[in-house]
């Protein structure tokens, strides 16, 4: 009676240990089969990362970078957007955007001080782009708004920007055909200080600056010269606060 | 929906924004953009057409290093972009946006008049602003920043107007006392006033040799120095102070000495060559510690882990102005003067070892070759980051 309980004790044992130690041990290559898994999937990103990083490398930097073997994914192409603009440009920083706008239309900073003053705490305070924010640029936007108000109305300073644009015609005659070509140009050359080849280039912007103007017109008087002032300092402040002018 | 009258005018010119600056940046190339990059990084501002078309040419021709130095001539740099990079030196929160000093002043001159940095912590030196500018500034006083705050607002040119003085002129103080922006009235106010002075070992390190005091940290140096107001048991644990508290200490205090004479008390810096500062040796919280009786320092790091930022022959002395000459010595002063210039000009830090290795050689090169013109590095530094 006792040897085949003893018997069956043994045979327990060989059977339970055995499978308990696999049970471990498939635990074990469990955890390194992810481990491994993440450690690829990282060594990938870092890769994509680095690979990015020397797109646009230093005078004498190889853009040559060996991709790390054994990552299955393909890289995310979101990571790599954000590292080019990490790597690439920096964003002027509050009273660099004020000097700029100022040197650009010639308006003193005196005479955008009240609204400088009340939106310099809304605009970046370091070159550092990563921290740009929306409400940053909203006050771009506010400050671009006030020097184009104030160069519009300066009949000496606009005709340093806009030479050929008479701002007493109507909107009708100012703003359509080879004047609001000139407008535009003008703007570009003066404000991005783009040059009549790099102007040349520059399709899809003037294109964009076009439908704009074609679109601050709907619904608009055009048989006024007021109309004519408004739709320009609308697509001033447009060139005016955009990248080639607020960022480094 | 249609917009109407303002609103669109205003909300539609956002949208075109956005558009424009996804695709009109980073298409430019060629010396002419490489010229208003440049501009733009070194001044804040995009040059006029002449200076632009000038600067092409100097690129067109080789001569990159002309164009960026001809950038740094312009008055933006002094008014604008460097006043603020400066600026963060000189507080605490490391923020851009506080009034002009004497310390950014002092900064701005020696950079303008091509003075060797390393003078910068070590002479006698302090940059006011001078006459014929036309504006109605308050005078120079040793309790006071009225008359930076008042050059700053009513934009005085710097370039033009900052005259070169001393400190001693201003203040008093010997000679041997003074060691340049250390000792310059907002340099006291930010890391003088109250507590006991160690705030000025630790931004100096912060500032000049890109090291704050955790990088530093360091129990395996004698703790002999350690004050008296350094618990021995924080928290009832001796442990804590020889794994933690000293590593950082041991060799702080020990070169704290230099400060021992100074203060900022009513409004201006205080300096007594007879007697320790009384906030020195209070809050007696360790009987045994170290108790400063002159301005005697020495410097422990120059041994271990630390040996690594390459010290010069100055690793002791008496007051701030040797201080000064040793971090001026320092093989990290270059480099840290490198690697904030690469900040500074390329908007970011380095990436690449390449660049890390081009720092190094800047930093070198600003030492030894350029005779430490911090005009000239930021020049040759913006070089790395023009474009294409």
């Amino acid at each position: 009676m006792n040897s085949p309980i003893k018997f069956n004790k043994a045979i327990v044992l060989q059977v339970v240990v055995p499978l308990l130690m696999s049970l471990l041990l498939l635990t074990f290559n469990h955890c390194n089969i992810e481990l491994a898994k993440q450690t690829n999937s990282k060594s990938r990103k870092v890769s994509s990362e680095n690979t990015q990083a020397l797109a646009n490398p230093a005078p004498g930097v190889s853009t040559e970078v060996p991709i790390v073997e054994g990552g299955g994914d393909e890289p995310d192409p979101v990571v790599e957007e954000i590292v080019i603009q990490e790597v690439n440009v920096g964003v002027k920083s509050f009273e660099e955007l004020n000097a700029s706008m100022s040197v650009l239309t010639g308006i003193p900073t005196a005479q955008v001080e009240n609204t400088y003053n009340s939106i310099v705490t809304q605009l970046p305070t370091s070159n550092d782009v990563k921290s740009f924010l929306g409400v940053h640029q909203v006050s771009i936007m506010k400050l671009a708004a006030e020097y184009c108000h104030r160069l519009v109305d300066d009949a000496t300073q606009r005709a340093i920007i806009w030479p050929t644009t008479n701002f007493g015609e109507n909107a009708v005659t100012a703003l359509f055909g080879a004047k609001r070509q000139a407008i535009i140009d003008n703007a570009i050359i003066n404000f991005w200080r783009a040059d009549n080849a790099k102007l040349a280039t520059m399709t899809m912007e003037k294109n964009e600056l076009n439908a704009m103007v074609d679109e601050l017109l709907v619904g608009m008087a055009t048989n006024n010269s007021t109309t004519t002032r408004n739709v320009i300092k609308g697509m001033c402040t447009s060139i005016l606060s955009s990248s080639p002018v607020t960022m480094l | 929906m249609k917009l109407r009258g303002l609103d669109k005018l205003f909300v539609r010119p956002i949208l075109s924004t956005l558009v424009l600056g996804s695709f009109s940046f980073c298409t430019w190339a060629g010396p002419r953009d490489q010229a208003l990059t440049i501009h733009n990084r070194l001044t804040g501002v995009p040059p006029s057409v002449a200076t632009l078309n000038q600067m092409s040419t100097m690129i067109n021709s080789g001569n990159a290093l002309g164009a960026a130095l001809l950038a740094l001539d312009n008055p933006y740099f002094y008014n604008v972009k460097g006043k603020n990079w400066i600026k963060t030196w000189t507080n605490e929160t490391r923020s851009s946006r506080v009034p002009l000093n004497d310390y950014v002043a002092t900064v701005l001159g020696s950079i303008r008049d091509n003075v060797p940095f390393n003078q910068l912590l070590t002479e006698d030196i302090l940059y006011v602003g001078g006459s014929g500018h036309g504006q109605d500034v308050r005078a120079l006083a040793v309790d006071n920043n009225e008359h930076y705050f008042d050059l700053e607002r009513r934009g005085v040119d710097l370039r033009q107007f900052l005259v070169r003085q001393t400190q001693s002129g201003l203040n008093g103080f010997p000679a041997a006392a003074v060691a340049g922006v250390i000792t310059s009235r907002a340099s006291a106010e930010a890391f003088f006033s109250a507590g006991t002075n160690r705030r000025m070992t630790r931004f100096l390190f912060i500032n000049f040799l890109c090291h704050d005091f955790e990088s530093l940290h360091d129990i395996t140096i004698p703790d002999i120095y350690v004050r008296r107001d350094v618990e021995r048991n924080p928290g009832g644990d001796s442990r804590t102070y020889r794994n933690s508290c000293s590593g950082c200490h041991a060799g702080q205090d020990a070169l704290g000495g230099a400060w021992a004479f100074y203060d900022y008390r009513d409004s201006k810096i205080m300096y007594n060559n007879t007697s320790v500062q009384q906030k020195i040796n209070k809050n007696n919280l360790y009987p045994g510690g170290h108790t400063v009786a002159n301005d005697s320092w020495v410097n422990l790091w120059t041994v271990g882990q630390n040996s690594t930022l390459g010290w010069g022959p100055t690793t002791s002395g008496n007051g701030a102005k040797p201080f000064g000459q040793m971090i001026t010595e320092t093989k990290a002063y270059g480099e840290c003067m490198a690697e904030r210039s690469f900040e500074y000009a390329c908007t970011r830090g380095p990436l690449t070892d390449e660049e890390r290795d081009q720092i190094k050689q800047l930093g070198d090169e600003f030492m030894t070759v350029d005779n430490y013109s911090l005009r000239r590095l930021l020049a040759k530094t913006v070089l790395n980051c023009m474009g294409e």
